[in-house]
């Protein structure tokens, strides 16, 4: 919900302002206000959250995921941005689900890599692992 | 029924005149119009079928083809053969800029605007238009004062590619990289010296002597090669300023690049000293970014209620603009809400597509106008 906008307040706070900052650097100084966040989201700490390299070592697999991931970490910061924040759960529970998924294919590769390396036999792929 | 012709001296998808002949086009086929898009070359990649002048030359000898003639510059031979076709014909007129600000950095486009202006009067005496569809009314007024009759002059803003930005994934690497904190300014257009680069600097200036928080200032938009001594004048100007390390220049953009920006952008400054209708101000409301704007020529119309509007170019009054929108998160969210109901009122594809039929579609039943009329 959003208040309504009293433009000719607005123009003429912007006035003020103006005739401040005029008189300011006629003084030679700078007022040096640090103004508020001007989002109520912290876009930094989205990014990073967001941003996390996801590293799988595996060549067509690894492709599809992360192009995937690229395709919905675009959305969820999209849905952030503007401030959509239904969609943005929604988007971020699908991120979540293929980022588990993601590690758990790295975690089994891992394995097998393991597997291989000491020379024991490659276990049988089981059928719930789709 | 017969068909309408699309004419324009060049095809580019991306910019607003590839937008609007794009929506006329899907318009009219919708309608099951026949229709084409003659152009003198194509030099993008485009998605629409374009045909040669040739084609349009037979085209035009029959009675039943309404000719929409795209107008932004010079382009001789198009002017020619829109007059002498047979059938109905219409002026899209986008404006011309003037060539006053193009003559101290490149005479051949200095000459091509004023070229643009006397085709354009040549075509309003000829008296041959049936109708002309002005992108603004600031542009409409134009038209009135060079003589083409009140009563056949009608506006309608161009068409958008805001459903298909809305639709396209935000390039990651360009919200990776911007999204750190600093409060971005944006402004989308050509470097072309009408459109106040220099005002915005002198903005971001001003900024930094009174804001603590990072700002940035990214200046979206093709740099002309035609005009690099231009560019190379901002570039000089930033260095004196000292705000050089806040300005990017991103030169031309893909559509997900400039989605990302949409996304990042915290105000839309734009300070242009001329345009005839001015886009991206179209686009800033449709993704919630408050437009604070220059009054000149077709800005404030397009702008409506739903921007903060300021005469003269003082910068440190933009500069209060800019700091009151971003300190005050209730201003910058009630200007981005009556922003996208403006979009939803005025520049809606489906709305201006049944006024571009309301206007064009009955000239397919009707003759030319042939004689001188004024």
């Amino acid at each position: 919900m959003t208040t309504p906008l009293d433009v000719g307040e607005i123009m003429a706070e912007i006035q003020r302002l103006a005739a401040a900052r005029r008189q300011a650097s006629a003084a030679g100084g700078t007022a040096g206000v640090a103004p508020q966040s001007p989002l109520p989201i912290d876009r930094c700490t989205l990014h990073a959250d967001l941003a996390a390299p996801v590293a799988i070592p595996y060549g067509g697999m690894r492709r599809w995921a992360l192009h995937w991931l690229d395709r919905l970490r675009a959305r969820a910061l999209e849905a952030i941005l503007r401030r959509q924040t239904f969609v943005n759960r929604a988007t971020i529970a699908s991120l979540e689900k293929l980022a588990a998924q993601i590690a758990a294919l790295e975690s089994r590769l891992a394995a097998l890599e393991a597997a291989r390396a000491a020379g024991r036999p490659i276990p049988e792929r089981r059928s719930e692992d789709g | 029924m017969g068909r309408v012709c699309l004419l324009l001296p060049s095809v580019s998808e991306g910019d607003a005149l590839g937008h609007d002949v794009a929506g006329m086009f899907e318009t009219f086929r919708a309608h099951g119009i026949e229709t084409h898009v003659h152009a003198h070359r194509s030099p993008g990649r485009t998605r629409l079928p374009v045909d040669s002048m040739r084609r349009y030359a037979r085209c035009a000898r029959q009675p039943d083809t309404v000719s929409i003639y795209h107008l932004t510059t010079t382009w001789r031979a198009g002017c020619d053969h829109f007059l002498s076709s047979v059938g109905p014909k219409v002026l899209r007129y986008h404006n011309v800029t003037p060539p006053r600000f193009f003559a101290p950095y490149s005479e051949t486009l200095a000459r091509a605007c004023a070229l643009g202006f006397s085709e354009t009067a040549r075509i309003v005496k000829s008296g041959r238009v049936d109708l002309y569809l002005a992108a603004s009314a600031y542009n409409r007024d134009e038209l009135v004062q060079l003589g083409a009759p009140a009563e056949r002059c009608g506006s309608l803003p161009p068409f958008n590619a805001i459903p298909k930005l809305d639709e396209t994934p935000a390039a990651i690497p360009v919200l990776e990289r911007y999204l750190d904190g600093s409060s971005n300014i944006l402004f989308v257009g050509r470097v072309v010296p009408n459109k106040g680069h220099r005002h915005l600097l002198g903005v971001l200036a001003a900024l930094r002597r009174t804001v603590v928080r990072p700002l940035r200032l990214i200046l979206v938009g093709d740099l002309q090669p035609t005009c690099a001594a231009y560019y190379q004048e901002l570039v000089a100007l930033a260095r004196r300023l000292a705000v050089d390390d806040a300005v990017v220049w991103t030169g031309k953009v893909a559509s997900d690049e400039l989605k990302a920006y949409w996304l990042l952008a915290h105000a839309f400054l734009v300070m242009s000293e001329h345009e005839g209708f001015c886009v991206p101000i179209v686009e800033a409301m449709a993704f919630g970014v408050p437009v604070i704007a220059h009054r000149a020529a077709a800005v404030a119309e397009t702008a409506g209620d739903a921007g903060i509007v300021l005469d003269g170019l003082d910068p440190i009054l933009y500069a209060a603009a800019v700091e009151t929108i971003l300190t005050r998160p209730e201003v910058h969210d009630a200007l981005a809400a009556r922003g996208r109901a403006r979009v939803r009122q005025a520049f809606d594809p489906p709305r201006l597509a049944e006024r571009l039929v309301e206007q064009v579609v009955p000239l397919l039943a009707q003759p030319a106008r042939t004689q001188h009329t004024g």
